[in-house]
């Protein structure tokens, strides 16, 4: 069994297969940086690395002021919840089409599939902006950076 | 009805056991670490009641094992008490292995940056919960552990226990393996998967991959370095139990891998053939299938080599070259069918593109793609296999007399003649509905095309059919050319006493049949069989009764060395009883020996076959048909995966 150069083999093999996944997990690591000019792709961009940050305050700030508004509070529970997971997605940002008022920023939703044999796949959504007091706010996201529920008449208002 | 008795009383002791520690659990974890509020008296009362029940049950169960144990120290290597002993242990070790993973992946996700809504695995669990679930399940596996060494020490060569520990150690190989390739698997997809834009994507499967890799680690070396060793026996190495496993490893891990190069190779000609892409986009759309297929090709790679080697010492050679047959047989199946659906698909294709009027040139790349990577994988795989098989079933001895007359060879053949048969049918029928349609004035659009297809697959279905149905005429031919040529190299000797003649002239008629190659004699004793001493090669065969009855018989057998095969005739004044045998029929006797004296002419070791039996052969037809569809299923699923 120890003369087992095979076998042997292959635990070395199992070794370096993790040194060099952990090597290459931080050399890879992208910092998630903040942009600084006012466009709609900077609100987009440091929305999201606001929510991967968990600094909800912060993020909040970048959703449009329109009616029935979440409240910060909500806001934060959407995302500490299970069913809201961003923590198997990646988002990239693409072009935006942006007119005085509104934007659109185009993105490419990346989603972790569950099975062994899947590979990870993309869906391309737009994020919708408008333009308030000078600076570029989200009105609609996809989803899991979004929460329908957010932005909708209270069910009573509804009923009546 | 002991069995019975046993089997109940080892059933409610396990699961009282059972019940007594997730009680203990509970109330060990709500002590130690307890929640606020309401929530404690509940989990103290569930514990409790667990306990409270648990305990007296398992007690008064366990006494009574414990006192059967003294009274009778058989009880200690039986079927089910192995089993209780070695499940206990398995049911046990797997929490513990579970809440060990738990407790790793906890500083592993911290160190990744796990985001806290992904880490769901046992999320409710604090690191004291898992502390105790292990130690309490560590105990109670201490105390299955003492039981089974307990019983080993007292029966150091006890075959229940052999056989269970057998069961045990594959059942944690099984579990190492499939966990070891899904831990690495998620820590190579890490490595090919280029992270792209805001997220962390892999950050969870880096964490997890290497919790599960290294705890699978283990299980694989440990358990291997216990059925290593082990293989020195006999009983070891030539258990049915290894040459399942390593079957069945080496199959699955072919089929697994052949599916995932087919993917691979469809995509690349794809791209080839005119599909935008580049290699890190490529390699960024299959890093999950790229990081299954480097663990299991090595384990597989492994495996395979051990499949050879434990093949190579089996004593029995039969069994060796029955076990390659079906391993080969079965790929050959595979290479064959893949390669019938590459070349149709290709032939389809050309139809479509010479023919057809509404043809998409788009999608031909994604068709010629689809049709080479079938024959991409198919072709291989039938070529390596297929001329193996043939050169044994066309060989001039034994070993190719065997290939011809065994049942897998003849299942291949006929499964394949039956489904081109089927097949064709099939295409002219549709073909002759739609012609007579047509002149009837029902034509349907693109009618040429149509027929065209169909007649090109009813000739492809044609040329299988025809080459499979001369390879089983070929087989046939060769069966009888054996049969006249074979020398009569070996001599067979009947010797019999007045009162079996008329059975040992009834084996003597049947050997004639079956084996006509064989030099064969009948002698009864009152014929003088000391002018006719067989050769030391030679077979002698003589009912049992005649040993004691006759003293003539007892001086040839003192100077014969060659084989004898008794026969355990009933006699005329039922005086004889046979002990370990249950009761057979003459003709089923005469068929034992039939079979025994093969064996010897052929040189084989002996081994008898069990009478058929009405519900075994009713279970084997059932077990076959549900085999049949997970067979199919499985087929449909990998099939769907290369033409996805």
């Amino acid at each position: 069994m120890k003369n087992d150069r095979f076998f042997n083999g292959i635990l070395i093999g199992i070794a370096a297969i993790i040194v060099i996944a952990i090597a290459a997990f931080f050399i890879r690591q992208q910092s998630n940086k903040l942009m600084t000019d006012n466009s709609p792709a900077a609100a987009v961009n440091n929305y999201v690395v606001y929510l991967y940050q968990q600094d909800y305050e912060q993020a909040y700030k970048y959703l449009a002021d329109l009616e029935n508004k979440p409240l910060l509070a909500q806001f934060r529970q959407s995302f500490t919840s299970y069913n809201q997971d961003i923590g198997s997605v990646s988002i990239k940002l693409n072009e935006t089409s942006q007119d005085a008022n509104s934007a659109t920023v185009y993105l490419t939703i990346i989603r972790q599939a569950g099975g062994l044999f899947s590979e990870p796949y993309r869906d391309s959504q737009p994020a919708q902006l408008i333009l308030q007091n000078g600076e570029w706010k989200i009105s609609n996201m996809p989803y899991p950076f979004w929460d329908y529920s957010w932005y909708q008449k209270p069910f009573d208002a509804q009923q009546k | 009805m002991r069995a019975v008795r046993r089997l109940y009383f080892y059933i409610v002791a396990f699961i009282s056991l059972q019940v007594i520690l997730w009680g203990l659990i509970t109330l060990a974890a709500s002590t130690v670490d307890s929640p606020i509020a309401g929530g404690l008296s509940n989990l103290l009362a569930r514990g409790l009641a667990q306990v409270l029940v648990g305990l007296p049950f398992f007690l008064l169960h366990w006494s009574v094992i414990q006192k059967d144990v003294r009274q009778q120290a058989e009880e200690q290597q039986t079927f089910i008490r192995a089993v209780y002993g070695y499940g206990l242990q398995l049911a046990t070790l797997v929490p513990v292995l579970t809440n060990l993973h738990a407790l790793l992946r906890r500083p592993l996700m911290i160190a990744f940056n796990v985001f806290p809504t992904s880490r769901n695995f046992l999320a409710g669990q604090s690191v004291t919960d898992n502390m105790v679930s292990i130690a309490l399940n560590l105990i109670t596996f201490y105390f299955a552990y003492r039981i089974t060494r307990a019983d080993w020490d007292a029966f150091p060569s006890g075959r229940n226990l052999s056989l269970i520990r057998r069961l045990y150690r594959y059942i944690w190989l099984v579990i190492g393996i499939s966990s070891l390739v899904v831990g690495l698997q998620q820590i190579l997809f890490t490595i090919f998967f280029t992270p792209e834009g805001i997220g962390r994507l892999v950050n969870l499967k880096l964490a997890s991959g290497i919790s599960v890799t290294l705890i699978a680690t283990a299980i694989w070396v440990i358990t291997t370095r216990k059925i290593i060793p082990s293989l020195r026996a006999k009983a070891e190495r030539d258990a049915i139990l290894r040459t399942i496993f390593l079957f069945l490893a080496n199959l699955a891990g072919l089929a697994i891998i052949l599916s995932i190069i087919g993917v691979l190779v469809n995509d690349l000609l794809r791209w080839l053939l005119g599909t935008p892409t580049s290699l890190p986009v490529f390699i960024n759309a299959h890093s999950s299938l790229l990081a299954v297929l480097i663990p299991i090709t090595v384990i597989w790679l492994y495996y395979r080599r051990n499949f050879g080697r434990h093949l190579n010492t089996l004593e029995d050679p039969i069994r060796s070259q029955a076990t390659t047959r079906l391993f080969t047989s079965l790929l050959s199946l595979a290479g064959n069918i893949l390669v019938f659906a590459g070349v149709w698909s290709l032939l389809s294709l050309a139809a479509d593109g010479l023919i057809g009027d509404n043809f998409l040139f788009s999608a031909l790349n994604q068709r010629l793609a689809n049709g080479l990577a079938l024959l991409a994988v198919g072709l291989p795989l039938w070529i390596n296999s297929w001329p193996l098989l043939q050169r044994e079933a066309t060989g001039d001895n034994q070993l190719g007399e065997r290939a011809r007359q065994s049942v897998v060879r003849k299942t291949f053949l006929y499964l394949l003649i039956f489904a081109a048969v089927v097949g064709l049918m099939a295409a002219v029928g549709l073909l002759v509905f739609r012609l007579i349609n047509s002149v009837l004035g029902n034509a349907m659009p693109n009618f040429g095309l149509f027929v065209i297809k169909q007649l090109l697959l009813s000739a492809q279905i044609t040329v299988w059919l025809l080459y499979h149905l001369a390879v089983l005429r070929k087989d046939n031919r060769a069966e009888k050319l054996t049969i006249k040529t074979e020398q009569p190299e070996i001599s067979v000797l009947l010797l019999t006493d007045p009162d079996s003649q008329a059975a040992m002239s009834s084996l003597q008629a049947m050997i004639q049949k079956e084996m006509p190659y064989l030099a064969l004699t009948l002698h009864t004793v009152s014929a003088g069989v000391t002018t006719d001493t067989p050769e030391p090669s030679s077979i002698m065969v003589l009912p049992a009764s005649s040993t004691w009855q006759e003293p003539v018989f007892a001086g040839i057998l003192k100077d014969f060395s060659g084989k004898v095969i008794l026969i355990p005739l009933a006699d005329k004044d039922g005086q004889l009883v046979w002990a370990g045998m249950h009761t057979q029929e003459e003709e089923e006797i005469l068929k034992s020996a039939l079979q025994l004296i093969r064996q010897a002419a052929e040189g084989q070791p002996f081994k008898i076959s069990t009478p058929a039996n009405g519900w075994a052969i009713a279970g084997y037809v059932l077990a076959g048909l549900v085999g049949l569809q997970v067979l199919f299923v499985v087929f449909a699923l990998l099939a769907s995966l290369v033409m996805n």
